[in-house]
C-alpha cells in the first residue's frame, strides 16, 4: 500500500510538471505573439486588429482550439495580414497540444544520425561526433588527429553545427587556416562541407548560403505532402544565415516561384534582398521541384514526426542540399501570416486530437 | 536570469531522478535477495560465512557507495563459492550507471536499428513506425500490401513490439492469423523465424537459440567483448526472462562451458535430457560473430555497453535479432565469471 501511495504521489508530480510546462509553453508563446504584432503594427499601425474581430478571434481560438490562449497568434497573423483568415495554425497549438498528442520523437531528431535515419546522402555531412566518438557517414570511427582531414576532403570550408544548435547559434563556419579539432565544442556534433549556393540564391545573398525551409506532413495512412516554404535571406558579413536577422521571402506555387514581397526581421515589407537589391519579382527557386520531391520522399521514409520543417539550399551544382531536418517545435507564424492557411484538412484541431486524427 | 519558477521545475525534476535511481536501487536489492533465496533453496553450502557478508557489505558501500548494492554481490558470492572483488552489481548498472550515460531514448528503437548500424544482419522483413508500414528496405507500404510482403517467403514470422523485453511483447504469428490492423499498437518490427545453424538447433530442438554477445567501449575508445552467452528457452520456444538456460563462453573460438545454468541458477549440462550437452560445443562462426558486434558498435556508439541477440541460421549466416541499450542484465554474467567489466571506469565517481 505504501508503495502505491509513493507511486501515485509521483504520477501526481509529473501531472504538474506537465501541466506546469504546458503553461510555461502558452506564456513564452503569448510572449513572442506578443512581440511580433507590435513589430508589425510599429511599420503598419493600420493593421490593427478591431475589437469585433479581436472577440470574434477568441471565440474562434476557443471553438476550434478549445481554449482563448491561441488567439494571440491567430491575432498577430491577422495584423500582418491585414484581415482574419480562419483556417489557420497557431503555432502556440502547434507546440502545446499538437507535440503532446504526437508519438515523441526524442533523440530521434539527432542531427548525427539524420543521414542514416533518413538513408539518405543529400545531407552534406562529411563527419559526426557522437559521444565523444569521431565518426565518418560510412560509420567508420577515426582518430581525432583524421577528422580535419576527412572534413576537408571535399571542400575548402565547413560548417560545424552542434546537435542542440538553435536558428545560427550553435553553428560556426571554418577553413583549413582556423579549423582546430581541438577547440570544438566538447558535444555531440555534426561537421557538414560548406554548400555555395545556386547563382540565383548567391545574388540574393553571396556571403552566407540562404536556406529554403519547406513544411511537409505526414498524415496517418497518407503519404507526405508539401505545405508550405519560404526562403531566407541572411545579412552581409555573417559567416551563416542567421535566421534572427533574416529576411523572409513565401514560395508561392510547385514551380518554385517566390513572393514579389517578403519581410525582413522586423517584418517590414520588403521586395529585395536587403544587401544586394536584387529584385524578388518573377525569382524562382532553381530545382525547387527536386527538392519538394526529396523532402516528401525522406518525410515517408522516416515518419518521425507528422511536421517536419527542412532546412536546405539548391547547391552551385543545381542540386538540393539538406542542412538539417526539424521535428518538434518548428516555427510555422512566418508561413501562416504570411501565405497561411498552409494546414488546412489535417485536423490540426481540439476536436481532430480527441479523435485521433491529427 | 534563471526565473523561481524555472528553478523549481528543475527542482522538481532532479527530485523525480533521484526517486527513480533510489526506487531502482531498491528493487534491484530485492532482485538479489530473491536470488539468493533461491541459491540457499538449491545449494545447501551456498551461505557465505557471517565475516564475508559483513566484508561485502563495507565493501559495497566503500565503492559500490551504498549497502544495497551488497545485495548482488552477495548473491554472486553464493553461486560463484567466493567473494570477488571488482563486480559490478547489478542494482548500481541498472540504478546509477545507466543513469549517467548518454540518452539515446527512441534511437533505439527496433525498427531504426538496421538504418542506424547500417546493416542488412536483422532478419527484419516488414516494419510499423508511427502507424506507417514499411518493407525490409524501407519502402513505404499500403496497409493492404502488408500481408504479401510479410508472407512471401514464409508461413509464420515472430512480430516483436518495440517495448519488447525478455520476450514479453514476442510473439510468432502465421499467415492464416496474421491481420495487421489487430496487431498491438505502437513500433513493431516483424522478423523471419530463423532456423538455427544444426550445431544450435542440437542443444535444444525445436526451440530458439540465442547467442547474447555484450560489447563496451574500452579505454581506448574500440568496442570489445566482455561477455558472450548461450541462452536457449526451455518453456515456449522464446527466450524468456527466468526460464533459460545458459552456459558461457570460454575461449575466443566459442567454446561453450560444460556446465551451465537454468532460470533459477541450478546447475545443468544441456538443456533438456533429450539435447546435446553443452560441453565441447562451439558456436559456429563465433570469431564473425565478434567482429561483426564490435564493428557495429564502433558504428553507433549510442551508449557505453550493448546487449547483441543474434544466432547463426541453418545457412550459416549470423542473424540478429537485436540490439540492447541499457536493460542488459549483467548478474549471470558477473556471477559466474566476473569481473566482466573491469578497467572501464564504471565505479562512482
Amino acid at each position: 500500500m505504501f508503495e502505491a501511495l509513493k507511486k501515485r504521489i509521483g504520477t501526481r508530480a509529473k501531472g504538474a510538471l506537465e501541466a506546469r510546462a504546458l503553461e510555461a509553453v502558452y506564456s513564452r508563446q503569448k510572449a513572442a505573439a506578443e512581440a511580433t504584432k507590435a513589430k508589425i503594427l510599429a511599420n503598419r499601425p493600420q493593421n490593427r486588429v478591431d475589437d469585433a474581430t479581436r472577440s470574434k478571434i477568441v471565440q474562434y481560438s476557443g471553438d476550434v482550439f478549445g481554449t482563448p490562449a491561441h488567439a494571440h497568434w491567430l491575432e498577430a497573423y491577422a495584423t500582418h495580414r491585414g484581415t482574419f483568415i480562419e483556417g489557420w495554425l497557431p503555432q502556440s497549438f502547434l507546440f502545446a497540444e499538437l507535440l503532446a498528442h504526437w508519438p515523441e520523437h526524442g533523440r530521434l531528431r539527432a542531427r548525427t544520425m539524420q543521414g542514416r535515419l533518413l538513408k539518405t546522402d543529400a545531407f552534406p555531412d562529411v563527419m559526426v561526433r557522437y559521444n565523444g566518438y569521431w565518426l565518418t557517414p560510412e560509420g567508420e570511427q577515426v582518430p581525432a588527429e583524421a577528422v580535419a582531414g576527412h572534413a576537408f576532403a571535399k571542400s575548402d570550408e565547413v560548417i560545424v553545427k552542434t546537435d542542440r544548435s538553435h536558428q545560427g547559434s550553435g553553428t560556426t563556419r571554418h577553413n583549413r587556416g582556423n579549423f582546430d579539432v581541438a577547440r570544438l565544442p566538447d558535444e555531440d556534433l555534426v561537421i557538414q562541407r560548406y554548400v555555395a549556393p545556386h547563382p540565383v540564391l548567391a545574388a540574393l545573398m553571396p556571403d552566407n548560403a540562404p536556406t529554403i525551409r519547406l513544411v511537409t506532413v505526414k498524415p496517418p495512412g497518407r503519404r507526405a505532402e508539401m505545405r508550405s516554404g519560404l526562403i531566407k535571406i541572411g545579412r552581409s558579413g555573417d559567416a551563416i544565415m542567421q535566421a534572427l536577422r533574416a529576411t523572409r521571402v513565401g514560395i508561392l506555387d510547385d514551380n518554385g516561384t517566390l513572393a514579389s514581397e517578403g519581410f525582413d526581421d522586423m517584418w517590414r515589407p520588403i521586395s529585395a534582398a536587403p544587401d544586394t537589391g536584387a529584385s524578388f519579382a518573377d525569382l524562382k527557386i532553381p530545382a525547387y521541384r527536386e527538392a519538394a520531391a526529396l523532402c516528401m520522399r525522406l518525410h515517408d521514409t522516416c515518419p518521425a514526426s507528422p511536421l517536419v520543417g527542412w532546412d536546405l539550399t539548391i547547391g552551385e551544382d543545381g542540386k538540393p542540399w539538406i542542412f538539417e531536418w526539424n521535428m518538434g517545435p518548428v516555427g510555422i507564424t512566418y508561413h501562416e501570416a504570411d501565405h497561411g492557411p498552409c494546414f488546412e484538412g489535417l485536423h490540426y484541431t481540439a476536436k481532430g486530437i480527441s479523435e485521433g486524427l491529427a | 536570469m534563471t526565473s523561481l519558477r524555472d528553478r523549481i521545475g528543475r527542482k522538481a525534476q532532479a527530485a523525480l531522478l533521484q526517486r527513480k535511481i533510489d526506487a531502482k536501487r531498491a528493487e534491484g536489492a530485492a532482485q538479489a535477495r530473491q536470488r539468493q533465496k533461491q541459491l540457499l533453496e538449491h545449494y545447501p553450502n551456498a551461505l557465505r560465512p557471517a565475516e564475508e557478508i559483513a566484508r561485502i557489505r563495507q565493501y559495497a558501500g566503500d565503492v559500490w557507495r551504498h549497502p544495497d548494492h551488497a545485495e548482488w554481490l552477495i548473491a554472486y558470492a553464493m553461486l560463484r563459492g567466493e567473494f570477488i572483488e571488482g563486480c559490478l552489481p547489478q542494482s548500481y548498472f541498472f540504478a546509477e550507471l545507466q543513469a549517467r550515460w548518454p540518452v539515446f531514448g527512441r534511437l533505439r528503437a527496433r525498427n531504426m536499428q538496421r538504418r542506424l548500424l547500417m546493416t542488412d544482419r536483422f532478419p527484419d522483413i516488414a516494419m510499423r513506425f508511427n502507424g506507417h508500414w514499411f518493407d525490409r528496405n524501407d519502402t513505404p507500404l499500403e496497409l493492404r500490401e502488408v500481408r504479401n510482403v510479410v508472407f512471401a517467403d514464409a508461413e509464420d514470422v515472430v512480430v516483436k513490439v518495440d517495448r519488447s523485453k525478455a520476450g514479453d511483447g514476442v510473439s510468432v504469428v502465421t499467415r492464416d492469423d496474421f491481420d495487421p490492423a489487430a496487431l498491438p499498437a505502437g513500433d513493431l518490427v516483424i522478423q523471419t523465424r530463423v532456423k538455427p545453424h544444426p550445431v544450435l538447433h542440437a542443444l535444444m530442438p525445436d526451440n530458439a537459440v540465442t547467442i547474447r554477445v555484450v560489447t563496451a567501449k574500452s579505454a581506448t575508445g574500440q568496442a570489445e567483448v566482455r561477455i558472450a552467452v548461450i541462452r536457449v528457452g526451455n518453456v515456449d520456444g522464446m527466450v524468456r526472462m527466468g526460464s533459460t538456460v545458459k552456459s558461457r563462453v570460454i575461449d575466443d573460438e566459442g567454446t561453450l562451458c560444460a556446465a551451465g545454468h537454468d532460470g533459477q541458477w541450478r546447475l545443468v549440462d544441456r538443456v533438456v535430457p533429450e539435447a546435446e550437452p553443452f560441453g565441447g560445443v562451439k558456436i559456429p562462426k563465433y570469431r564473425e560473430i565478434v567482429e561483426l558486434v564490435t564493428t557495429l558498435h564502433n558504428r553507433c556508439p549510442l551508449t557505453n555497453m550493448i546487449g547483441w541477440d543474434l544466432t547463426v541460421d541453418a545457412e550459416g549466416d549470423i542473424q540478429i535479432f537485436e540490439w540492447n541499450l541499457g536493460n542488459v542484465a549483467i548478474s549471470y554474467s558477473e556471477a559466474i565469471m566476473g569481473p566482466c567489466f573491469a578497467g572501464l571506469g564504471w565505479e562512482p565517481r
